[in-house]
């Protein structure tokens, strides 16, 4: 990827920053839930996406990290230490060791077998999330997870969105720069393991730096959720939520940066618009991502930039 | 010349089928040699085995008196033995730059190295072009560059002129010469005119077995090998 897209890259995010920050203005509820959850969808997204297009890992467990993150913020915040702050940073740490073990158990293996293991331990994690009721809360989950807390107080609902906006601009922006650095240009490189093992380097460890920094992030997201939800119950450790990142991915685009949000943005857009015809919204989603695969691989956002293109194309050719 | 390579009674086998059968040789250090012989006479599968991308089923390979057997193939590419694949193997997605920039990374090689390896193959004007939109001749260009950065004591060329117009070639065979007065060179290449031209010494297989080893002029005399590669008797 060039300069002047990186540069895109960087400037998108900081515009979208101010205009999500415009919006906390309006102190409308219903804008501020719906693009509080973009954000945190967004970088659940964008983490899914440095394992699916950048280290070309398919993984179905993803949810175990977002769940992981939301249950320690939960967790750390009723029962320990009543700050959202510092349950969210608490989760953020405690969820490297957890990655670094899934990673180590998974890894070993490619393709449909990875997808199959990561998908095996989330339900793994789900099991244990419903089960081990005394401290989870089984199938009722955790409710009256704290917004005021010892040192931060974000119980208004625009200081809870603020909280969730500098994380989501920094996440982002941090994220894209760890991309573009060498180690992201190493994780680009598992496009060609053989190639990559040729040039000395270990396989096994870059995809474990990858699969580690996508747990993070995703238990940001999840933290985020379970503090700006409040309450947060096992669903979000099942299969399916684990499946919709990469859905989002796919919609928006996983060959760009920014195309797991825009997935997000039309995701999002799409579920609320359609809740009026709940009973068609998954037929709905389903017809669009066929045509999405069958016609646009690049997602919405490769379409986009593919119509571009050729508009500059011919717009080329007519000035000559 | 000191022995750099020493491969001692290396098998392996698919089925019934051995496609490597007890080889033993060495290489000495600055010394270019060209390993030559017919489709399927196990010399690619020979340098699978040496560089790790193949297990081999029995045998010893150690490097610089060091046994290196059971190291793996990144183990084996920081030690010092770097190879070429046969068909172009890079990263499709990757401009030129950052191809460049992987392998740098594998031998800690600093950026002022990949800027001079650039000018020196005249990879510059290639620089932020993804590497799936040069020629093929690039290609391989690019793959020798990452070969170089990884700063290898022995480097493994796997056809190297293969499907390469004749001014590439003529390009080819000026750098390799280069290489070969800093870096010890085994060439595996079906094109006779630039093994003879190149290769100070030449190792022969056929099914599975080195079936001569010496100067090129030996070689070219040798009974054995016309046979095989003219038929002669």
């Amino acid at each position: 990827m060039n300069k002047f897209l990186r540069d895109i890259n960087i400037i998108t995010i900081l515009i979208l920053g101010i205009l999500l920050g415009l919006i906390s203005l309006t102190g409308d509820r219903f804008y501020l839930y719906i693009s509080s959850l973009f954000m945190i969808y967004s970088l659940y997204a964008l983490s899914y996406n440095l394992l699916y297009g950048y280290a070309k890992l398919l993984s179905f467990g993803h949810g175990m990290f977002f769940a992981t993150g939301a249950y320690i913020t939960g967790l750390f915040t009723l029962r320990i230490f009543k700050d959202p702050l510092i349950g969210l940073l608490v989760s953020i740490i405690s969820t490297i060791p957890f990655a670094l073990l899934i990673g180590y158990i998974t890894l070993r293996h490619t393709k449909v077998y990875f997808a199959i293991l990561t998908l095996a331990l989330s339900m793994f994690v789900y099991a244990i999330l419903i089960k081990w009721r005394d401290v989870t809360g089984g199938s009722d989950g955790l409710v009256g997870i704290p917004k005021k807390g010892v040192i931060v107080d974000i119980s208004s609902p625009q200081l809870n969105y603020l909280f969730i906006l500098i994380f989501f601009v920094l996440s982002s922006l941090t994220l894209y720069l760890f991309i573009n650095s060498s180690r992201g240009l190493l994780i680009k490189a598992l496009v060609n393991e053989e190639r990559l093992l040729f040039t000395g380097h270990n396989v096994l460890v870059i995809r474990l730096y990858a699969f580690m920094i996508s747990g993070v992030v995703a238990a940001l997201s999840g933290s985020l959720y379970a503090i700006f939800m409040s309450v947060i119950t096992p669903d979000i450790a099942y299969w399916t939520f684990s499946a919709e990142p990469l859905i989002m991915t796919l919609l928006g685009g996983s060959d760009y940066y920014l195309g797991p949000l825009l997935g997000v943005a039309i995701y999002v857009s799409l579920t609320t618009a359609l809740a009026r015809f709940a009973e068609y919204w998954m037929l709905f989603l389903g017809i669009t991502m066929i045509a999405i695969i069958i016609s646009f691989r690049g997602g919405v956002l490769g379409a986009l930039i593919l119509i571009a293109t050729r508009l500059k194309d011919k717009r080329l050719k007519t000035s000559k | 010349m000191r022995e750099i390579l020493r491969v001692e009674n290396l098998s392996k086998s698919f089925g019934k089928f051995k496609a490597v059968d007890n080889v033993s040789f060495n290489l000495r250090e600055l010394e270019i040699t060209a390993l030559i012989g017919p489709n399927g006479a196990g010399k690619t599968t020979l340098v699978n085995l040496v560089t790790k991308k193949l297990k081999p089923d029995q045998g010893r390979i150690l490097f610089m008196g060091r046994d290196i057997t059971n190291l793996n193939s990144y183990q084996i590419t920081r030690l010092g033995i770097v190879r070429t694949f046969q068909i172009v193997n890079l990263f499709p997605t990757l401009t030129v730059y950052e191809n460049l920039k992987v392998a740098a990374l594998g031998s800690k090689t600093n950026n002022k190295e990949i800027e001079m390896i650039m000018s020196e193959l005249r990879l510059d004007k290639y620089k932020d072009v993804k590497v799936m939109n040069v020629s093929f001749g690039v290609q391989k260009l690019v793959e020798l560059a990452m070969a170089l950065l990884l700063k290898p004591k022995l480097l493994i060329l796997d056809e190297p002129a293969a499907g390469l117009p004749r001014e590439d070639r003529k390009n080819l065979m000026r750098i390799l010469k280069e290489i070969g007065e800093k870096i010890t060179l085994l060439v595996i290449e079906h094109d006779m005119e630039f093994v003879f031209e190149l290769a100070q010494r030449i190792m022969v297989m056929n099914r599975g077995k080195i079936i001569a080893d010496g100067k090129p002029d030996d070689i070219i005399n040798n009974s054995i090998v016309r046979e095989i590669y003219l038929g002669e008797s």
